[in-house]
């Protein structure tokens, strides 16, 4: 049974879901990939779009998706200094 | 600075410039911890980034006394020297005790604010109702000392439950910052051998504090792997 994800890996679960899908993922879809419940996923969604990591749009008639920003690649790119630091010290 | 006066005076240059090293690593380790917390909005992460900000400004604090030690100032400035040291010294006592409480909590996964705030309290009485310069000394090399060791069983264990080079050189720096403040202590104590211990304490520590620095290079040189 594998530990249970800190703070930082969650999020680096969402926004890599979104990436995987080409940067533009569904609700239901990301609901699925990130294992959160409804209301932890909504939770993360509001903080991650708070700091412009993931933001929400329209696309194909009135279809909502989520999409990673330019600050979320900036995230994922560095997340494995950012995990390493973490691990560095306990964290 | 009072704290070390009986260090001789040819050391003064080299602890000024360890602090600066070691005041720079801090500051680097303070900013990482800083970034990780504005991605993950954890106080932890904030409490461990304060720490090292602490610890930068008490090594820099330091460093500025160690080298008006090695100026060597006579009258009239030796009067506002003893102003300077004592303020700077009482400050860089404060930091770094808390810099260690708050260091002490984050790796024993310690959140309550209280207890937190009741250990450093404790420490900061303890230290400023010693008595006599000497008693004070005593009891800071002492109390870092016992919170530097925890930290690093703390660090030890990390480094059993996720077994990489990281955790490695992390634990490593922890148990020589230990053996440093164990000497700094030991020089407090005794009346002989004193710039032996006082240079192999800085030594030790310094060496830590590389390592920490050569951790936190090999990090920021780290290849990304998202490309966009």
């Amino acid at each position: 049974m594998g530990s249970r994800r800190n703070k930082l890996e969650i999020i680096h679960d969402i926004l890599k879901s979104i990436h995987d899908k080409g940067g533009t993922i569904k609700p239901t879809h990301l609901l699925y990939k990130s294992n959160l419940s409804h209301q932890r996923m909504k939770e993360y969604v509001d903080e991650l779009k708070g700091k412009q990591l993931m933001d929400e749009a329209i696309k194909d008639k009135d279809k909502h998706v989520f999409i990673l920003t330019d600050q979320g690649y900036e995230f994922l790119a560095n997340f494995r200094k950012l995990k390493e630091f973490t691990d560095m010290f306990g964290l | 600075m009072s704290l070390i006066s009986e260090v001789p005076q040819t050391f003064f240059a080299l602890g000024a410039s360890f602090e600066v090293l070691a005041g720079l690593t801090a500051f680097l380790i303070g900013f990482f911890g800083l970034k990780v917390y504005n991605y993950a909005s954890d106080k932890k992460y904030y409490w461990f980034s304060l720490a090292f900000f602490f610890i930068s400004i008490s090594f820099f604090a330091g460093s500025f006394v160690h080298l008006l030690l090695y100026l060597d100032l006579k009258e009239p400035l030796m009067g506002l020297f003893k102003v300077i040291d004592f303020a700077i010294s009482s400050v860089y006592v404060v930091l770094l005790l808390s810099a260690y409480t708050l260091l002490l909590s984050v790796s024993s996964n310690l959140s309550n604010k209280r207890v937190v705030l009741f250990i450093l309290l404790l420490s900061c009485l303890m230290v400023f109702m010693a008595g006599s310069t000497e008693n004070l000394l005593r009891t800071f090399f002492l109390l870092l000392f016992l919170m530097i060791l925890f930290v690093t069983l703390n660090y030890f264990e990390n480094f059993a439950r996720k077994t990489n080079i990281a955790t490695l050189l992390s634990f490593l720096a922890f148990v020589s910052m230990t053996v440093g403040h164990g000497m700094l202590y030991a020089k407090s104590l005794l009346t002989y051998l004193t710039p032996l211990l006082y240079m192999g304490g800085y030594f030790f520590l310094l060496f830590g504090y590389i390592i920490l620095l050569f951790s936190v290079v090999r990090l920021t040189f780290k290849r990304k792997r998202f490309k966009k």
